[in-house]
């Protein structure tokens, strides 16, 4: 794959100012929704409506079987948490551990092997990177420092969140949008100075920013304001 | 009448309990009673939630006993063999 540098390519990404490209090709949408595991989060993992999912009681039908199975099997579930992630927006410890104790006993019920089901290699064939570039980029290549990578997603119409989002997930842990946002700058498909650049500036000027100023002057053995009451009858 | 047999137990929903079905089965707040000839055959069943909300109806597989009726949902003890993917 080859970074388009073309003019428009480039002024087109450095007007959007961060954001996402609003006429991208929905295939950039699908590959950021189909990432998403959670309860609401993006497009469902398994059927097409979330109001589908069934309830925690639910799952005991014998009819759910083959969602359950579906689910557990899915590339971007690795077991039961995960699952449970899915299913449900609950966030409070007791209620995620009834719901775990549930999956598990329907897993059991349907004959379900969880272990088997949610284990999925080291191919990660269905990661979201893999799905926007059309490719697994080497290891080290897959990081917030490398602007070949930040700058190939941003050409594709991410959004510097969405940057920030996909390689938060590649076990980068937090990505820092000012960073990113940097990065672009640096290379040029971003407008205005970086933040070191601003801090130049800044220094440059003897660290004043102008407008407002403050002097200090001596008053004796006290000082700072005086207030009168007459003020707030 | 010969020797009964008798299961009072605390279920809930995918509770495993066995018992023989030809017998009286009874539940009430989350515990299930049965009573049965001791030498009926037993079967083992799971505890089952049916939502009726959508449509009024619900299919049960073939001999689930019907626990009870309320509130959108049927509460029924399913024979065990009813559960499994197809093709799993």
């Amino acid at each position: 794959m080859t970074l388009d540098l073309h003019p428009e390519t480039v002024e087109e990404a450095r007007d959007r100012g961060g954001d996402a490209d609003a006429d991208r090709p929905d295939s950039i949408d699908a590959a950021l929704e189909s990432e998403a595991v959670g309860w609401q989060e993006g497009e469902p993992l398994v059927g097409d409506s979330y109001a589908d999912y069934p309830s925690r009681d639910e799952l005991s039908n014998p009819e759910r079987g083959e969602f359950l199975r579906d689910l557990l099997s899915h590339p971007k579930v690795d077991g039961l948490d995960t699952a449970v992630e899915e299913l449900t927006g609950a966030g409070d410890t007791g209620t995620l551990g009834d719901w775990l104790a549930t999956l598990e006993a329907a897993a059991d019920a349907h004959g379900l092997e969880v272990d088997t089901l949610t284990a999925k290699g080291d191919q990660g064939g269905g990661d979201t990177l893999t799905s926007l570039l059309g490719y697994r980029p080497p290891t080290d290549m897959v990081t917030s420092n490398n602007p070949v990578l930040v700058a190939e997603l941003y050409v594709k119409g991410l959004s510097i969140g969405e940057i920030v989002d996909t390689l938060s997930k590649e076990g980068e842990g937090s990505v820092r949008e000012s960073r990113i946002r940097d990065t672009l700058k640096e290379i040029g498909l971003l407008k205005g100075p970086t933040r070191d650049e601003q801090r130049e500036a800044f220094e440059e000027k003897d660290g004043r920013i102008g407008g407002a100023t403050m002097t200090t002057t001596e008053t004796g053995e006290t000082g700072g304001l005086t207030v009168s009451a007459e003020d707030f009858a | 009448m010969g020797e009964l047999e008798v299961v009072d137990t605390a279920v809930e929903p995918l509770s495993r309990v066995e018992f023989a079905p030809d017998g009286r089965v009874e539940y009430e707040n989350g515990r299930l009673t049965a009573v049965y000839p001791s030498n009926a055959d037993v079967r083992e069943f799971v505890v089952a939630v049916f939502n009726y909300r959508d449509t009024n109806s619900v299919e049960l597989p073939d001999g689930a006993v019907v626990l009870s009726v309320g509130e959108g949902v049927v509460s029924a003890a399913v024979p065990s063999d009813a559960y499994g993917v197809g093709g799993a």
